[in-house]
This record gives structure tokens, C-alpha cells and sequence, in this order.
């Protein structure tokens, strides 16, 4: 047995008996038992946007005739539906596909959130038809005029999927490497013909072995279809290891869990700024996508909901990889520097 | 073995140097012995001298060649036993050398063989957080000890134990010497070290203040003398004697012809006494 196979044992085993992997599947067991019976597919509820389509080439045509609640026969009729609830508002769509014109009709405030809403939502409503997908610099994500409606329990999933996933693999590393440094344990392999690289990529791929069973469990459980895909594991196996690296660096450098909660607290919060964008599209900027969330939760997305864009998933992959060869340089200098540091 | 010259050391922040000057040799198959209280600089030098830390200035030679020229393959020659417990708690004491056994080249001795050496084996298989601290150490020391390596570090190897257990870890450390092992020992029981070791280093504030066998500083600085113990006016009395001095002798020689002796001892100055009288504190 080589110094990483017997490094990988003693990490399974140690974060294994530390029961951590257990409350992991039992909470993912619990997030999914309550999508899969607790959260409708769909929710049923009075739509607050109305549109009618006015364009010449009947630009909206398609689309209404898939979600026909959405759009009303005439001007008039929206005009009247939108002045009996300050909360509604409508979209009246003209000129054509190429020469795009919206007006907006309600009876609110003119500074009321609504109508920000209303405007954005008339910005997804034109890029959709007009067949944009996202890249960089878009702030709308096209999911395709011929794709299925997703079900919202199966939407939720999707993003439960890339956190639980990003926040296992951050945590169950540092918490190995503080466990080491407060038993002292790290002494002992630091006296220990033990290098770097089969101390890291041992703890790497025990995070790897604890972080994807959860998903696995998740996905059967919500989405069992799902479980083959080979894109998605491609983007949770990336994302595992950007996370890892990321929690191999908060162990190194700081001292437990509870002594760094600020920092703990601090890098959480930043590797979850692209979920905010994620759920509300319009506070996506650019410089998060290099935040490997980004690409764990649209990457999810697409592989989860294809779009007819083949691009998407690799897309998504692709946004990781400089944080992943960032994080993972950063991680492997730190402990080699800092954890196993010998004199020289 | 281990040449160490001149070496100093202060830890970050520290207003006192930790080491200063310190220069010794441990020969090949020699236990070595460093008798000094807490906070006197032992395990310092035990930390730089197994790398996890580095001087700010002297030279160490390991084998001939620089300790700082070692690259990883010098862990493979040396096994190292820490002064307070460092291991995996959730695992069992077996689970526990054997995840580190896989690291050297040499084939490491079961875990099961090992136990028994230090009255552990009902031990074997229960998880160290259940374990006492004297347990605990020994299965410190047993880590140091399971791949054979040729130069061993022992940081207060009987460190929480009882007599019989100190004795069973005495006759351990005297197999692995015989077995060709150099050793490093450093403790503030000189029942240890005056049981182990072929010299012994005095170590105060960072300085050594003596070094030789034994026998020599206890020669060279100890009051060896006969103890005597007799009754006079029917009350036991004690009194030593010091045999190189003339008028001491006819004195002892009176006490013996007066008949009231009732015990009568050889007695040499310990370590530890040696140790008051160099440095002006006691060992522990």
C-alpha cells in the first residue's frame, strides 16, 4: 500500500467515523424527500404580467401558444385587466422581431419595483424569441423555445444539487486538515516520508468519495433519470474539486472552524454570491462567473434542463477551470509551505 | 550519527533565545540522553533536529551530510516519538500504526507484536479516544519504533506511565539500541536516563551545561558517601560520610565499633542532584 492509498484509508475512515458524511446524507435525504413530496411541480396563482402580441410577424406566436395564460387577445382587454390591481402589469409588444417596440400598462406608481420588473421581464420575454443564449456579458439565460417546461421542484433541485455539493467538498476538507492540526496529528506526518502532492490528492479524493454519494442520493430521489447524465457528474466532479482546493486553503490557513468562523462565514458568503444572480437574474455581473458556484449552478442547469444549445453545459465547465487552477496552485503552496513545512 | 555545532534558536515573538550555543555529538548506536526541565530547550532541539523547524543559525549534520541537504528519504531513517499524544482519535490504536506504516519502505512490524511489547494488547483494536494518556504515549512511542528506523527521537517516551510500564519501555528502548538503533532521549526522569543512556546531556535555559556518561558527571560532580543509620538515646538517627575524608572515616569507623548501627548503605549523588548543584534548579 503507497503513502496516498493508505493517506486515502485514513482520511475515509477518520471522516467517515466523524459522522459528518452521515448528517450530509440525511439532510440531502431530507431536501429531497421534501422536493420530491412536499414542493408542487408547478405553482398555481394568478399571473401578475400579461402580454399581447402586436408585432407584425407575430413574433410571440410560438410562445403563446405554449403558455396561452400568459398572453390576452387585445389592447383593450389588457388595458382593463391592469387597471383593477396596482399589482399587474402588462406588456404590450409591437413593431417585429428585428425592430423590437414594448409598452408598458398598469396603474401603479411610476418608481414602483413592479415596473422595474415589468421592464426586465419584457428584456427575457425579446431575447428569448430572439434565440440569444448566454455568454458572457448577458445577463438573461435562454432555455430554449422547444424545451419542456422544467417543474419547480426539479428546478429547486438543481440548485440544491450544485450547494450541497460545493459546501460538503469546502467543509469536509478544512474540517480534516483542523482536525489534524488541533490532534496534532500533522506532526506525526510531517516527521513522515509523506509529500505534498499524496497528502492533498489523498484528502481531495476522500472529499470526492464523501461529497458525490449525497447528490447521487439526491438525484435518485428527485430526478432518477438524471443520474447518468455525463455532463452533470462532469460539472459536480469539477466543482468538488474547485471546492476542495477552497477548503484545503481556510484549513491551512486558519486555525479551527470556530477560531476563523468570521473568515469561515466570509468565504461562504463569497462562494455563494452567484446563487443571488442565479435567482435573481438581474444582479448577475460578469466577474462572478469566475467564481466556481457560477459554473456549478448553471452547469447543473444545463445539464439538467437541456437548452438544444450543446455548448451550455461545456460552457459552464469551462467558466471553473481558471478558479480551479488558481485555488488548486494556491492550496498545494500552502501546504507544502505551511502544513508540511520542513527546514531546509 | 549527529553532529549539532553551535546552534541557536529563539521562537518568533520570544525575548529569550530558546537555544543558544548548543553543540554535541550522538555517536552510531548510542542512546543519548537530554536531562533538562520544561521549558529548558529539549524538545527544541529534538523539533530541529527531525526538520519541523529551522535554526536561525548552526549546523547540523546527519550521517555526514547536512540536515538541511536531507531531502524526504531522511524521514525514512528516522522514527520519531512526541512529547504529548498526536493521533488519530476516532481510529483503534492498530488502525492507527498501521495507516502510517504504509510510508516507509522498510516492512513494518504488526501492530499485534508491537502491543504486546508495552502491555497494550487488549488495546489493540479500541478507538484512542478511549485510551488513558499513558496509553496514549506508549502508542506514540510504538509509532516511532514500527518501521525499524535507524535513528530514533524519543520526547518523554514513559511520559504518563506507571513504574512497570517505564520499566517495559526501558527494555524496549535498550532492544532498539540493540538492534543497531541510535537514540535521542530526552526526559526529565533520570531514573530513565540513568537507566539508558551511554551520555548524558544537562540542559538549562537553552545551554548545556554538562555532558559525559553518567558515571563521569556523577564522579566528577556528585558527593558520593555511606549512609548510615543507628540508635542513640533510643532515637534512630541518619548520617552520611564521605569516605575520602580522613576525619570522617575514624568517625565512621567509631559509630561501627560503638555497636548502635542498625543499617548501613553505599550512596551515590543522583542526576538530579547533580543537576541542582550545575544549574541551581531542580528537573522538573
Amino acid at each position: 500500500m503507497g503513502a496516498f492509498t493508505s493517506l486515502l484509508w485514513l482520511d475515509l475512515r477518520n471522516v467517515w467515523l466523524s459522522l459528518f458524511p452521515l448528517i450530509m446524507l440525511a439532510t440531502v435525504f431530507f431536501q429531497g424527500a421534501i422536493l420530491r413530496w412536499a414542493v408542487p411541480e408547478k405553482f398555481e396563482h394568478e399571473p401578475t404580467i400579461q402580454l399581447v402580441d402586436n408585432t407584425s410577424d407575430r413574433a410571440f406566436e410560438r410562445m403563446i401558444s405554449k403558455a396561452p395564460d400568459l398572453a390576452m387577445a387585445s389592447t383593450e382587454e389588457l388595458q382593463a385587466w391592469a387597471a383593477e390591481d396596482r399589482s399587474r402589469v402588462g406588456l404590450v409588444f409591437s413593431g417585429s422581431r428585428h425592430e423590437p417596440a414594448v409598452e408598458i400598462v398598469h396603474a401603479a406608481e411610476p418608481d414602483a419595483g413592479l415596473l422595474q420588473m415589468a421592464r426586465v421581464q419584457a428584456g427575457v420575454f425579446w431575447s428569448r424569441i430572439g434565440g440569444l443564449g448566454w455568454a458572457r456579458g448577458h445577463r438573461y439565460t435562454h432555455l430554449g423555445e422547444d424545451r419542456k417546461p422544467s417543474p419547480f421542484n426539479h428546478g429547486l433541485m438543481g440548485v440544491l444539487l450544485a450547494v450541497d455539493v460545493a459546501i460538503s467538498a469546502f467543509l469536509f476538507l478544512a474540517m480534516m486538515i483542523f482536525e489534524e492540526k488541533q490532534t496534532g496529528a500533522i506532526e506525526a506526518i510531517k516527521v513522515s516520508p509523506v509529500g505534498t502532492l499524496s497528502y492533498l490528492s489523498a484528502k481531495i479524493t476522500a472529499t470526492m468519495i464523501h461529497s458525490l454519494p449525497p447528490a447521487v442520493l439526491l438525484i435518485l430521489m428527485v430526478m432518477p433519470d438524471a443520474v447518468s447524465s455525463l455532463e452533470l457528474w462532469s460539472v459536480l466532479v469539477v466543482a468538488t474539486l474547485a471546492f476542495s482546493f477552497a477548503g484545503a486553503i481556510l484549513g491551512v490557513l486558519l486555525k479551527s472552524l470556530f477560531d476563523g468562523i468570521f473568515w469561515v462565514v466570509l468565504a461562504s458568503y463569497a462562494l455563494l454570491l452567484p446563487l443571488f444572480a442565479y435567482l435573481l437574474p438581474t444582479l448577475d455581473q460578469l466577474w462572478m462567473h469566475y467564481i466556481p458556484t457560477w459554473g456549478a449552478l448553471y452547469g447543473v442547469r444545463s445539464a439538467l434542463f437541456p437548452t438544444g444549445r450543446s455548448d451550455d453545459v461545456w460552457m459552464a465547465l469551462f467558466s471553473m477551470l481558471p478558479a480551479l487552477a488558481l485555488l488548486a496552485l494556491i492550496a498545494t503552496a500552502l501546504v507544502h509551505m505551511r502544513l508540511l513545512r520542513r527546514s531546509s | 550519527m549527529i553532529r549539532v555545532e553551535d546552534l541557536h534558536f529563539c521562537y518568533p515573538g520570544a525575548q529569550e533565545k530558546a537555544l543558544s550555543g548548543v553543540s554535541f555529538e550522538v555517536k552510531p548506536g548510542e542512546i543519548f540522553g537530554f536531562l533538562g526541565p520544561s521549558g529548558a530547550g529539549k524538545s527544541t532541539v529534538q523539533r530541529i533536529l527531525n526538520k519541523q523547524l529551522s535554526a536561525d543559525h548552526g549546523l547540523v549534520t546527519y550521517s555526514g551530510q547536512a540536515l538541511a541537504d536531507w531531502g524526504r528519504e531522511y524521514f525514512q531513517e528516522i522514527g520519531v516519538s512526541f512529547e504529548l499524544p498526536n493521533l488519530f482519535e476516532r481510529l483503534s490504536g492498530s488502525a492507527n500504526l498501521l495507516a502510517l506504516a504504509a510510508f516507509y519502505k522498510k516492512p513494518s512490524r504488526p501492530p499485534k507484536e508491537l502491543f504486546e511489547l508495552v502491555g497494550l494488547s487488549e488495546a489493540l483494536n479500541k478507538k484512542v479516544s478511549e485510551y488513558s494518556k499513558g496509553m496514549k504515549q506508549r502508542l506514540v512511542f510504538l509509532r516511532s519504533i514500527q518501521h525499524a528506523p535507524k535513528m530514533l527521537f524519543l520526547d518523554e517516551p514513559t511520559g504518563g506511565n506507571d513504574p512497570a510500564t517505564t520499566e517495559r519501555i526501558i527494555e524496549v528502548i535498550a532492544a532498539e539500541k540493540a538492534r543497531g538503533a541510535t537514540v535521542l532521549l530526552t526526559t526529565h526522569d533520570m531514573r530513565v536516563a540513568e537507566a539508558l543512556c551511554d551520555r548524558i546531556a544537562f540542559i538549562n535555559e537553552g545551554q548545556i551545561v554538562a555532558c559525559d556518561t553518567p558515571r563521569n558527571l556523577k564522579l566528577e560532580h556528585g558527593q558520593s558517601g555511606v549512609e548510615v543509620e543507628f540508635v542513640r538515646d533510643e532515637e534512630l538517627r541518619r548520617e552520611v560520610f564521605d569516605p575520602k575524608d580522613a576525619q570522617q572515616r575514624e568517625s565512621l569507623a567509631a559509630l561501627l565499633a560503638s555497636g548502635e548501627v542498625e543499617t548501613l548503605h553505599s550512596r551515590e549523588a543522583s542526576l538530579g542532584e547533580i543537576f541542582i548543584k550545575l544549574t541551581g534548579r531542580g528537573l522538573v
